[in-house]
């Protein structure tokens, strides 16, 4: 007894090490991290420290360009573009974090089901096929234009998008486990299915959904900057990066940084994520050390 | 083969009946279409009469049944805005699309699937590493703000490109390239991406085979080994990638064009969900998604060709 | 000086000090040490040895196909004169294929899927011949090859798919293509290994024929000392990537110079059956199978049905406690499929199976908890049969808590098993990946033991081990079933290790068992004709006897 709980205390020592060696070489995984924390700290002192009201108007520095005393110039209005950007930062944010994990949750109850219940499945991913046949944006705008733009029909909409994708590897995995030696000697010690499913398959599919969750969430970001942008995403008033560039569409040959300044920012943290995603996938992936042999 | 095409056409009913249906639905719950049509000021029996003549006193099954049979003919309805016929609305704005479709389809595998398979022809190499990153980059610009970004170089800056606008081809082939340009190139850069990306995870798959190493042990030179073994075998994921990537290209069509002002479907959208123009955006969707079930089943009869294991 | 003097002729190849190095970090340094060895023409050269002895890296360096993580860093390789280690990629180039042939072990895998079969035997033809027009159109050259191995009807076969043809055929296009313009030599890497015996015995035959007609020398890639026997004028024996041993393949099977060699050829089953224990007529049965059937539904459509495939077919078998009984068959047999069955891992279409046993320690009442406890399973790929995500205690103690043991005492039990099958009581806190393949089975053993079955089944369960881990395994299990009273229904398609663990034996064929009986009575005189075609098939049959 003694010896066991002592040697799982080695296990637990020996396993990690290998995993903060792959840490330490995994550029894309730590690179994405420290730009995505830098995000979150310009969120919080944006939100704490008021560095600029973004709804200060001040009406003699209209479409100031870029300078100084505004980083990313001005608008219409002489507001400060970086200040909005910095404020942008948590709602853009938590759009995406919002819609991937929703995606993904949907998406794993649904492959889950398809894959382990072979009954469901036809039913099941004829209805994914049929979700996929609809382009992201139209799923959005439709949803949009009939509930009324809010944060949750926003989430919601761009959530709807990912769950087929979703769904699809969580059953294909299912699938091939289904077939793995190790999930049949479950079957033979007597597992019932709920715990195959739950201790076997999941944990097996966790990595692979963590890895698409990123990108997912970096997809949902860009989708909600397209809305908004185009004028079918969040309300207005809501600083979003989105709605900031929409603001700067007609003015673009005068005043350009309207929308290029906060687009370098959006596609700067959506890079990150994506870099993350990348990281995360070398980080999971066994290949990676196969390659290294 | 006849036969493989017909079940892949069969196949596709049932999306195509799925899509039908969330499309009609989602007419019923934008509201009450009368109501749009004829105002606030519309007097009860004005209504009843308008209900009885567009049918939607009926039953919602028969409701569908009429709607769907209409749409099979073309009769998408009436614009709430413009009172024109949606599908004439639309098919006036299809030129912008197709064109600006089929140049970014071609454009983008024209440079894509050579990036991919040199990135993995140069695997672990600075070149590789270049090729990925830039697609890592690719994925993160949205296309809106790579649009921005050519207006503001080639147009604004450099005055080499028309800003914005489209001419169609009767003006002309060279004018109609010179608009194109920019607006391909911009809804490109995510294609590109993606199709590169896995062209290049495919060849590098198909690299690691073994009758790779068949081909190499009888001598073959890597060009030949490329051409003949590694494109050959590679092609049904970079076929596959394609035909899902339409729809980013549908996606694509509906920010670039809105982006570069060209008069097309996408335009179109934007301009009746802001007017909240409920039968056309229908239409578009509907229009959108059969194109993608469409394409992509083309493209499953194009794999079945390239891969002999998938026709039995 | 008195080899020369043996071998008048020059030789095809010299291998002079060849040195292989691994990439850092790696178990060892060299892949391949100081390796040196000659083949002259008309001679077929066997390479033996275990997985990650260095046989297949050092073909591969021959053929300038080594991974590039690998380098050769020291010694020549001479082809006619020349160093094949210097001379450039498009010299190299023109030798693949041409003077230099190659055929590898996977045949499934070996050609290229999206190309029709003839035209691959004809790239070899395009690569370094010019092809003229009438040639290309008529292909005499590609028929006549395929019609040198023996290809029945080359002109149809010619427009196949790879996947359209059956593993002994792909492995004869793939020869075909190493043949097509008389190479010097002939390098064949496990090239029979994915075959059945039976096939397998075709395509040894193949070789040999081929290479006694033309002045093809042959480097034989293999682990099976049986396959040396049947096929190999010299032996090369590596260990650790070094030659322990080298000689004329008689010398060297009768009386092996070193103590690898002489312990590899004892870890070989012998051809003796073991103990023959007696079993008493009043012993119970355990498993008794009636008329069993499995068929498959092909995949048709409601308007074309196609005939099911019957995978099992009106089988029937009886085990007495204490027995073990050996399934033998090749591939599509169908002997997997009884094991499944009796497993209750896919239903039969027909058919009864009956386990008795006593259920005095059952707690839970379900009939399936009821099977499992009777009924336990040894899977073949030890990588794949425990979860690589949870530790070898959690998969240990899954069955047993299942069963309603409570967890101390399940740790407990899995401690003492672990060390009944020869592993530390600590391995129960380590993970999958960090034991051997052997490891590995021994804690798939001591897992189905914890559900203190009746009846064991082995489905191929040594077949992924090296020969002397085999017969480890081998003696564990023949320990277990002295010690514990089990049945152990074995199901393998090696010859040799079902004559030495089993008492009686039955051979499928087709989904049929075409013969059951005592084993010494089977192997010594097979009355059914397969049995009789399956024996002789087998590589090195008649010579340890």
């Amino acid at each position: 007894m003694i010896t066991v709980a002592q040697n799982e205390n080695n296990a637990a020592g020996v396993a990690p090490k290998a995993w903060l060696r792959r840490l330490r070489n995994n550029g894309n995984l730590l690179l994405g991290a420290a730009v995505l924390i830098l995000f979150l700290i310009v969120m919080v002192l944006a939100h704490l420290l008021g560095a600029a009201d973004p709804q200060a108007m001040t009406t003699s520095e209209r479409l100031h360009p870029p300078s100084l005393q505004h980083w990313f110039g001005t608008d219409r209005l002489g507001r400060d573009i970086y200040a909005r950007v910095a404020f942008g930062t948590s709602a853009s944010l938590a759009v995406g974090a919002a819609a991937a994990a929703l995606g993904c949750i949907i998406g794993t109850i649904f492959g889950l089901a398809a894959g382990y219940f072979r009954s469901i499945d036809m039913l099941i991913m004829r209805v994914m096929d049929g979700i996929m046949a609809i382009p992201g944006i139209m799923i959005a705008i439709a949803t949009i234009s009939v509930a009324g733009a809010s944060i949750t029909t926003v989430v919601l909409a761009i959530a709807v998008h990912d769950v087929p994708r979703i769904a699809r590897l969580v059953r294909s995995s299912v699938l091939s486990m289904r077939e793995e030696p190790y999930v049949e000697a479950a079957v033979m010690l007597g597992s019932p299915s709920w715990s195959i499913v739950l201790r076997h398959m999941l944990p097996g599919i966790l990595a692979s959904l963590a890895v698409l969750g990123t990108y997912v969430a970096a997809n949902a970001m860009l989708l909600e900057a397209t809305l908004s942008f185009l004028g079918c995403g969040l309300p207005p008033d809501i600083p979003t990066w989105g709605n900031i560039m929409a603001d700067g569409r007609i003015l673009f040959r005068i005043a350009p940084w309207i929308i290029l300044f906060p687009g370098a920012v959006l596609a700067f943290a959506v890079l990150a994520i994506n870099l993350l995603g990348d990281g995360l996938r070398d980080q999971f992936d066994p290949t990676t050390e196969k390659t290294m042999r | 083969m006849l036969r493989f095409i017909f079940y892949r056409l069969l196949g596709a009913i049932p999306v195509v009946g799925l899509v039908s249906i969330a499309v009609f639905l989602f007419l019923r719950m934008a509201g009450d279409p009368v109501a749009s049509l004829l105002g606030e000021n519309a007097t009860a029996q004005q209504v009843a009469e308008i209900r009885h003549a567009m049918g939607l006193d009926r039953p919602v099954m028969m409701q569908f049944l009429s709607w769907i049979l209409h749409v099979f003919q073309g009769d998408f309805g009436i614009s709430l805005v413009t009172h024109e016929p949606v599908w004439k609305m639309v098919s006036e704005r299809l030129g912008a699309t197709l064109s600006l479709s089929l140049t970014t389809i071609v454009f983008s595998i024209l440079v894509a699937v050579p990036l991919g398979l040199f990135a993995a022809r140069h695997r672990k190499n600075w070149i590789d590493r270049l090729i990925v990153s830039f697609c890592t980059a690719g994925f993160s610009v949205p296309t809106f703000v790579v649009g921005y970004l050519l207006v503001w170089l080639f147009s604004i800056k450099l005055q080499w490109l028309p800003a914005q606008g489209y001419a169609s081809l009767d003006r002309g082939v060279g004018d109609w390239i010179l608009h194109l340009i920019a607006p391909t190139i911009a809804m490109s850069s995510v294609f590109i991406v993606l199709i590169a990306r896995i062209t290049r995870a495919g060849a590098i798959e198909v690299l690691n085979e073994d009758y790779i190493r068949t081909a190499r042990a009888i001598g073959a030179s890597e060009l030949r080994v490329f051409r003949l073994f590694v494109l050959r075998n590679a092609a049904v994921p970079i076929v596959t990638i394609i035909g899902v990537g339409i729809g980013i290209v549908l996606t694509g069509v509906v920010v670039t064009e809105t982006v570069f002002n060209l008069p097309g479907v996408g335009r179109l959208t934007i301009e009746s969900v802001l007017a909240r123009d409920f039968p056309v955006i229908q239409c578009v969707i509907m229009l959108f998604s059969f194109t993608y079930v469409f394409i992509n089943l083309a493209v499953d009869i194009i794999y079945s060709l390239l891969d002999p294991r998938i026709r039995n | 000086m008195t080899e020369a003097a043996a071998c008048p002729q020059k030789p095809v190849l010299e291998i002079r000090d060849l040195s292989i190095a691994l990439p850092p970090g790696s178990d060892r340094a060299f892949a391949v040490e100081d390796v040196s060895f000659t083949i002259h023409p008309r001679e077929i050269v066997c390479v033996v040895g275990e997985s990650g002895s260095g046989k297949s890296v050092t073909s591969f360096a021959i053929m300038g196909l080594l991974a590039s993580a690998l380098k050769p860093v020291g010694g020549e390789i001479l082809f006619s004169g020349r160093d094949l280690l210097k001379v450039s990629p498009a010299e190299l180039r023109e030798l693949r294929g041409n003077r230099l042939s190659m055929i590898f072990q996977e045949p499934m895998t070996a050609l290229s899927p999206t190309m029709k079969v003839g035209r691959q035997i004809e790239e070899v033809l395009r690569i370094h011949t010019r092809m003229s027009r009438a040639e290309r159109r008529t292909r005499t050259r590609t028929l006549e090859l395929m019609r040198l191995v023996n290809i029945p009807s080359p002109d149809l076969l010619s427009r196949r798919y790879p996947h359209q043809l059956s593993g002994g055929q792909r492995q004869r296009i793939m020869i075909a293509m190493a043949l097509a313009l008389e190479p010097a030599l002939l390098i064949a890497d496990e090239p029979t290994t994915a075959l059945d015996v039976t096939t397998q015995a075709q395509i040894l035959e193949q070789i040999k024929q081929i290479q006694q007609r033309s002045n093809t020398a042959v480097l034989f890639v293999t682990h099976d000392f049986g396959v040396v026997a049947d096929i190999a004028d010299r032996v090369v024996v590596m260990q650790h990537g070094k030659i322990v041993e080298q000689g004329l393949a008689r010398e060297v099977l009768q009386s092996p110079s070193s103590d690898y060699t002489r312990s590899l050829l004892a870890a070989i089953p012998g051809l003796h059956n073991r103990q023959s224990r007696a079993l008493a007529c009043d012993v119970p049965e355990i498993l008794r199978i009636d008329g069993l059937s499995k068929s498959y539904a092909s995949v048709g459509h409601f308007l074309r049905r196609h005939a099911p495939t019957h995978a099992v077919d009106n089988v029937s078998l009886t085990m007495r406690r204490g027995e073990t009984l050996a399934i033998v068959g090749e591939s599509g047999s169908g002997k997997s499929t009884v094991a499944r069955c009796v497993c209750g891992l896919i239903d039969p279409t027909g058919g009864m199976i009956e386990i008795k046993g006593s259920n005095r320690n059952a707690r839970t009442g379900t009939l399936d908890i009821e099977r499992h406890r009777l009924v336990q399973m040894i899977f073949q790929d030890p990588n794949r049969s425990l979860d690589p995500r949870w530790t070898v205690g959690q998969s240990m103690i899954e069955g047993m808590r299942n069963l309603g043991v409570s967890r101390p005492q399940a740790i407990e039990r899995a401690g003492s098993l672990m060390e009944k099958v020869g592993l530390q009581k600590s391995a129960l806190g380590r993970y999958p990946h960090e034991f051997s393949g052997g490891q590995r089975q021994r804690i798939c053993i001591a897992r189905a033991l914890s559900m203190e079955p009746q009846l064991l089944i082995a489905d191929e369960a040594v077949s992924a081990l090296d020969v002397s881990v085999q017969a480890q395994v081998l003696a564990l299990l023949a320990r277990l079933q002295h010690e514990m009273q089990l049945s152990i229904l074995f199901i393998t398609h090696d010859l040799r290790v079902a004559v030495q663990i089993s008492d009686s034996i039955a051979v499928m064929h087709q989904g049929r068992v075409v013969e059951h009986g005592p084993a010494l009575e089977i192997f010594s005189n097979p009355r059914h004709d397969y049995s009789r075609r399956l024996f002789n098939a087998a590589p090195g049959w008649n010579w340890t006897d």
